[in-house]
C-alpha cells in the first residue's frame, strides 16, 4: 500500500467549523493541511515533498502558477506584439504609417507574435489581444478620422472587431479593436482605413495582454 | 503570543488524517504554521522577501515573450563613391535582457524574404555583455522554402534558430548580405520576434486541474478586504497539546485558506459562486505594501541597424546621408542638446509600483568613427507620466558598441503608456554631425 501524502483544493463548509460541530478528521486535516500543501506548491512552484509534487503542472509544463490567467494566478498586463515608430526626430527611424490617399484608402499589417501557454478557456486574460496605438493629423486643418480593423482568426476574410481614430493634432485611437489569441503563434491582419479627407499617420501600434482575470 | 510560522513546510504525517484518526495538535499546529509560511512567501508580509518567480523555489518562471516586432523596411545598398562594395550587414543589433532564473534556450524568427537562395542567408549571433561572440554566428532553418520561386530559386521566408541567453543584458545580432540598388523585390526586413523555446508546455503529470469540488453546504467566503497579520493569525496559545479543537481557531484557518486561494490562483474558491475579492483588494498585489516586484520584460525594439559586419557604418554621412543602407539605419541629423525622438513604443504596462519605478529602457549603439563619439550623447524616455533623467552611453567592453541605460522610466500601472525614446547632445554644437552614432536598437523592461 502507498501511503499518499494529503492534498486538497475544498474548503470547510461553514457548518463544518462552527460551535460544537462534530470533529471529523478527515475532512479537517484533508481541507486544511490538505489545500495548505497545495498552496504551497503553487506558490514556490516546487514539490512540497520529495516526491514530484501532488498539483497538477500549470500550462508551460511546470508545476505552480505562471501567472497565465486563473486559476494559474492572474495575469500580469503586457504587450504582445508591436509597431514602434516615430513622427519626427532621428533619420530615418521607423516612421508612423502614412495614410494619405484619400477616402477609402486601406493600409494593411501584418502582425504575427507567440502567445505564451494559457489555459484555453472563454474570456480568460490571453483570451485576447487589443489594439493600442496612435494617429496624427497630416497638415494644419480639419479632423482626420481612421477605422483600424484586426481580422482574425481565419484571415482578412473572417470576422473583425474595429475602432476608431479620429484627431485635429496627436490622440490615441480607440480601444475597442482585439483580436481573439491562442497559444502559440498567431497571425493577424490589422487594417487602417481613411474615413476622412484629411489624412494621418498611424503609429505607434501595438497588442496587448490587457486583462488580470478574465475580459 | 508567537505568530505560528513553520521555518519550510512540515505537512502532516499521513497517517494523521485518515478517517477517524485523532485529531492531533501536531498537524493542526503544523498546517497553521504551513500556512503562514505561504502567506509570507506570496505576499512578501512580516519581513519575508516575497516569491519573485525566479524559479528553485522562488515561484514558476513567468517566461514572457520578449520581442515581437513588426519593421518593415527595404534592405537595399545605395551605391557610389565611398560604399564600393555588397557586404554582410547586421540586419538586427538589440539589446535583450533576460529575467533571473530564465537563461536558456530562446527561439528567433528573423523575416527578411529573399529570392537570392543561399548568398543572402541570415546569421545570428549573440554577443555577451563584453560583446564577446557567446553564440554563432549561424545561419537559421528556414521555416518556408517553398512559395513563390524565381530564377534564383524559391522565395526564402522566415529564418528560425535556438540560441542560448544568459541572464541580464546581452545582444542579439543578425547578420545578412545586403546588395546594391538590390533588384530583388523581397530585399525587406519584414518582423522579428524572440520567445522561449516551449519543449516542455501543455506536458501533464496526471494530477486534476485544480477548482473542482464535492463540497456540499454553504462555503464561507474569502475576505473581500484581507489583512490577515491582524485578521487571521493564529497563535501558540491557540493550539496547545490537550486544549479545546476551537471552531475560533478553525473558522479564521478556513477562512485564510480561502482567501489565499483566490490570492494565490486568481480564482474563485471551489464551491463557491463568487470571486470576492473584486472590490477594494481586486486581487491587485499592490495593495501590500511589501509586495515583491518582480523581474519583467516588455518589449524588445529594432531601430535601425546596419553597421557592417566589418564595422563599416550604416551610411557614408550623418548630416545628408546618400549612400549606404538608407533605410534602414537610425542616427541624430543634428548635433544640438535639443531633445530628439528616436521612437515611441504604446504598450499597456503591468500593475507594478509606479512611485519607485522599476521600468528600464536600454538603448544599444554604434560609433563608426571611434568609442569616444558616444561621450557627450544622452538618452532619456518620457510618457505622460513624467520624465526619465537622460543618462551617457557606457562604452561596451572595447569595442566601438554603447548601451545608454535609463532608469526609473515613469509610467501609469494598469493603463497603456506611450513611451517616447529621446536623444539629445549634451553639449550641442551648431547642427553638423561631428560625433557619429548608429542607434540600433532598445529594450523595455522591470527591473527592481
Amino acid at each position: 500500500m502507498t501511503i499518499q501524502r494529503i492534498v486538497s483544493t475544498e474548503p470547510l463548509t461553514d457548518a463544518e467549523v462552527r460551535s460544537m460541530a462534530p470533529a471529523r478528521a478527515r475532512r479537517l486535516a484533508t481541507s486544511i493541511a490538505g489545500r495548505a500543501r497545495a498552496l504551497y506548491e503553487l506558490t514556490l512552484g516546487t514539490p512540497a515533498y520529495d516526491d514530484g509534487g501532488a498539483t497538477p503542472l500549470n500550462p508551460q509544463g511546470s508545476l505552480g502558477i505562471d501567472r497565465s490567467g486563473p486559476p494559474w494566478g492572474d495575469a500580469h498586463l503586457h504587450p504582445v506584439w508591436s509597431y514602434a515608430a516615430t513622427l519626427q526626430g532621428v533619420y530615418p527611424g521607423i516612421r508612423a504609417i502614412e495614410v494619405d490617399g484619400g477616402i477609402g484608402t486601406i493600409i494593411r499589417l501584418r502582425a504575427r507574435w507567440w502567445c505564451r501557454p494559457f489555459q484555453m478557456a472563454p474570456s480568460v486574460p490571453y483570451s485576447r489581444a487589443y489594439l493600442r496605438g496612435m494617429i496624427s493629423r497630416i497638415g494644419a486643418s480639419g479632423t482626420a478620422t481612421v477605422t483600424v480593423r484586426v481580422y482574425g482568426p481565419s484571415g482578412d476574410r473572417g470576422p473583425s472587431t474595429s475602432t476608431t481614430g479620429s484627431t485635429t493634432g496627436s490622440d490615441a485611437i480607440g480601444t475597442d479593436a482585439w483580436t481573439p489569441m491562442s497559444p502559440g503563434w498567431n497571425e493577424r491582419i490589422i487594417e487602417i482605413e481613411q474615413t476622412s479627407t484629411v489624412g494621418s499617420y498611424i503609429g505607434p501600434l501595438s497588442l496587448n495582454q490587457i486583462a488580470r482575470r478574465s475580459h | 503570543m508567537a505568530r505560528i510560522k513553520s521555518t519550510s513546510f512540515v505537512g502532516s504525517p499521513p497517517r494523521d488524517v485518515v478517517a477517524d484518526a485523532s485529531i492531533f495538535r501536531r498537524w493542526l499546529r503544523d498546517a497553521v504554521g504551513d500556512t503562514a509560511l505561504t502567506y509570507d512567501k506570496v505576499t512578501g508580509e512580516n519581513t519575508t522577501t516575497a516569491i519573485r518567480h525566479t524559479g528553485a523555489g522562488d515561484g514558476c518562471q513567468l517566461r514572457l515573450p520578449l520581442a515581437a516586432q513588426h519593421i518593415d523596411v527595404p534592405i537595399i545598398l545605395e551605391g557610389g563613391a565611398v560604399v564600393v562594395g555588397e557586404e554582410d550587414f547586421y540586419v538586427l543589433a538589440v539589446p535583450v535582457w533576460i529575467a533571473e532564473g530564465e537563461a536558456g534556450p530562446y527561439r528567433l524568427t528573423v523575416t527578411a524574404p529573399t529570392s537570392r537562395g543561399n548568398t543572402a542567408t541570415l546569421k545570428a549571433e549573440v554577443r555577451d555583455s563584453s560583446w564577446n561572440v557567446s553564440y554563432g554566428p549561424y545561419p537559421g532553418t528556414y521555416e518556408d522554402d517553398g512559395g513563390t520561386v524565381t530564377v534564383n530559386g524559391p522565395v526564402r521566408e522566415t529564418a528560425t534558430w535556438l540560441v542560448t541567453l544568459g541572464e541580464g543584458l546581452q545582444y542579439l545580432c543578425v547578420s545578412r548580405t545586403c546588395y546594391f540598388a538590390d533588384a530583388d523585390p523581397f530585399a525587406h526586413l519584414v518582423c522579428w520576434s524572440l520567445d522561449h523555446d516551449r519543449s516542455f508546455s501543455g506536458e501533464r503529470n496526471g494530477v486534476p486541474q485544480a477548482g473542482g469540488s464535492s463540497v456540499v453546504g454553504d462555503v464561507y467566503p474569502a475576505s473581500s478586504t484581507f489583512t490577515p497579520s491582524t485578521d487571521h493569525d493564529t497563535y501558540d496559545e491557540e493550539v496547545t497539546v490537550d486544549g479545546p479543537l476551537s471552531s475560533y481557531v478553525l473558522t479564521r484557518l478556513n477562512r485564510q485558506l480561502n482567501t489565499l486561494w483566490e490570492y494565490v490562483t486568481g480564482a474563485k474558491l471551489p464551491g463557491n459562486n463568487a470571486y470576492q475579492c473584486a472590490t477594494t483588494w481586486d486581487n491587485n498585489r499592490s495593495s501590500f505594501a511589501n509586495d515583491g516586484l518582480l523581474d519583467f520584460p516588455m518589449a524588445v525594439v529594432a531601430l535601425g541597424s546596419m553597421i557592417a559586419v566589418t564595422g563599416k557604418p550604416g551610411v557614408n554621412s550623418y548630416t545628408a546621408p546618400t549612400e549606404g543602407l538608407l533605410d534602414w539605419v537610425c542616427f541624430p541629423q543634428t548635433q544640438t542638446t535639443t531633445n530628439a525622438n528616436v521612437t515611441s513604443a504604446t504598450m499597456v504596462c503591468p500593475s507594478f509600483a509606479t512611485g519607485t519605478s522599476a521600468l528600464k529602457c536600454s538603448v544599444l549603439l554604434h560609433t563608426p568613427n571611434g568609442a569616444a563619439d558616444a561621450a557627450n550623447w544622452r538618452f532619456r524616455v518620457s510618457s505622460s507620466a513624467g520624465t526619465a533623467t537622460a543618462v551617457a552611453p557606457v562604452q561596451i567592453g572595447t569595442s566601438n558598441m554603447h548601451i545608454a541605460t535609463v532608469t526609473a522610466v515613469p509610467f501609469t500601472a494598469s493603463s497603456t503608456n506611450t513611451l517616447n525614446v529621446q536623444v539629445a547632445h549634451s553639449v550641442g554644437g551648431g547642427g553638423a554631425v561631428t560625433e557619429e552614432i548608429e542607434i540600433l536598437g532598445c529594450a523595455f523592461y522591470f527591473e527592481p
